[in-house]
């Protein structure tokens, strides 16, 4: 991502394009973390498909 | 269920494929090491198939560490790529999030493993220059585990191979080609000398003929073109050729093959029983090629990587909502556990009214844990597939109700005291019940006095004994 040298400089758009680009690996690793964690759980279901009715 | 009947077969000591026209009727239609790895995971924790639902959790979590080490080869391809940090998370957020149901407990999750390896390991060698002998024979060992995980990794296969031809020089093509031929022709060999070729013949070609249908681009548009991210096929491309300079070398390879490999996932996913899965592989090359445009546009073109980036987080957001709404929060119907139960118990009522070790059973209707737990004494168990098949497979189901020739198949199991046998265009009929629970009705024209029928548990499981008919006396279910 690019950071400007004098953030100060910035205008609005690119501030919200910043921060947005900063949280992206959060957003990502909580997302992955809760699909993993969904996987998990139906590991111990009785069902002969992986899919609720 | 039916990877699991293929783990029950190698558990009860027969070949993975054996002959779909003989007892007890099994048809295995994928390549054999992801139910190798199961089966080997159930014998080392020592488990049975009594209990079939232990199977299905190991099955699920070789799935699941499958799609976990892919991950990891995801990670170290974005290193590999110099890529940053959140494209690395973000291609491995893609492509863990849009692998849906068929990965939860299928071929597909080591295969799409091995997929990422073997794509990884082409990706790598186009930045070398030539390709030498050694990189060659890597590059056919992965090939051979592609496809003898999956017969539709021939797609892959033929795309490295193309794009090879196409941007590297003849020599790089032929040792290619070459590790390609030698190792896939080991496999096969070591395949037909273990299982017969006739036998693989018949389950991995035959098995898979299952007719044409395309549900899954016609008629509800949500599904692969929205909900599974199928928009992201004409983005890469547009950005896999128009920006292609932006990728050097790589560029060329992953635009032939993100096409080559969508044409044959296309071509496969029109047949009858497939999903949205035979585009994983398809999807992987985009993903890299979008990751790749937003980190070697930067400074440039923003609206285009802003609007891509954002896009294709708010897709893993998305996926991942879904996945956990739909697997944690909506859960599993109540009665699963007592169905479950019903399943056993009928089998703990067949052996008190006779049931013995060499004795097969044949359950009216699909997906049943009967089947399972009964393990291969439960005959021609996959149904769906027999039903869809197209190909001259299992069609004289005569032979399996002909007591002279199958003098094994003792009982029949039905969960409707209606129930009658149809197997393709033929309905079986006549039966007599000899027990069944309080209120079950039984609509029958009695057939031969010395059949019986048994009912059981909250399922009603009707049974009836086969072998005891006069010889061509034909099947004896129905009313």
């Amino acid at each position: 991502m690019n950071i400007p040298e004098n953030v100060e400089q910035e205008t609005m758009p690119e501030r919200l394009v910043r921060s947005a680009y900063r949280a992206m690996p959060w957003l990502l690793g909580f997302a992955m973390a809760a699909a993993v964690f969904s996987r998990a759980y139906i590991i111990r279901h009785v069902h002969t498909s992986v899919s609720p009715k | 269920m039916n990877v699991v009947d293929g783990v029950i077969r190698l558990m009860d000591g027969y070949p993975l494929y054996g002959d779909p026209e003989q007892p007890p009727f099994d048809i295995i239609q994928y390549s054999p090491i992801h139910y190798y790895i199961t089966w080997a995971c159930v014998e080392m924790l020592g488990l049975e198939h009594d209990r079939p639902n232990s199977i299905y959790m190991v099955n699920r979590v070789v799935s699941l560490l499958a799609n976990l080490i892919m991950l990891w080869v995801l990670w170290r391809l974005g290193v590999h790529l110099r890529l940053e940090l959140w494209l690395r998370l973000l291609l491995m957020g893609l492509m863990f999030t849009w692998m849906h149901e068929p990965f939860f407990s299928r071929p597909d999750s080591v295969y799409q493993l091995c997929c990422a390896v073997f794509l990884g390991a082409a990706l790598r060698t186009l930045g070398q220059g030539k390709l030498s002998w050694a990189s060659a024979m890597r590059l056919g060992l992965w090939s051979a585990l592609v496809l003898f995980c999956k017969q539709s990794g021939l797609g892959p296969v033929l795309a490295v191979g193309l794009g090879f031809l196409l941007t590297a020089d003849r020599q790089t093509t032929f040792r290619y080609a070459s590790g390609v031929l030698l190792f896939n022709v080991l496999f096969l060999s070591a395949l037909c000398l273990l299982d017969g070729w006739h036998n693989v013949y018949s389950n991995l070609v035959l098995g898979n003929v299952n007719g044409f249908g395309w549900p899954w681009f016609a008629f509800d548009p949500r599904e692969p073109y929205i909900g599974m991210g199928l928009w992201v096929t004409p983005a890469a491309l547009f950005i896999g050729w128009r920006y292609r300079k932006l990728f050097s070398t790589q560029s060329v390879f992953l635009f032939i093959a993100a096409i080559v490999m969508y044409v044959w996932a296309f071509v496969t996913a029109t047949k009858v029983g497939s999903n949205m899965n035979y585009f994983m592989e398809h999807w992987l090359v985009c993903a890299i090629i979008c990751v790749l445009f937003i980190s070697r546009s930067a400074g440039t073109l923003p609206l285009l990587r802003h609007g891509l980036a954002l896009a294709l987080c708010a897709i893993v957001l998305l996926r991942a909502t879904w996945f956990t709404k739909v697997f944690v929060f909506s859960g599993y119907p109540p009665d699963e556990i007592a169905n479950y139960n019903d399943d056993l118990a009928a089998i703990d009522e067949l052996r008190a009214h006779g049931l013995q070790a060499t004795d097969a059973v044949f359950v009216v209707g699909e997906h049943s844990f009967i089947d399972q737990a009964l393990g291969t004494r439960a005959w021609m168990k996959m149904k769906d597939i027999i039903r869809q098949s197209q190909s001259n497979l299992v069609l004289d189901h005569r032979i399996l109700f002909d007591p002279e020739r199958n003098g094994q198949l003792r009982f029949l199991l039905s969960a409707d005291s209606t129930a009658f046998v149809k197997l393709e265009k033929e309905v079986f009929t006549g039966f007599h019940p000899s027990f069944r629970p309080a209120g079950a009705q039984l609509t029958s024209a009695i057939a031969e006095p010395s059949r019986r029928a048994w009912c059981g548990s909250n399922k009603s499981w009707i049974g009836a004994t086969l072998c005891c008919g006069p010889s061509g006396s034909g099947p004896v279910l129905g009313s």
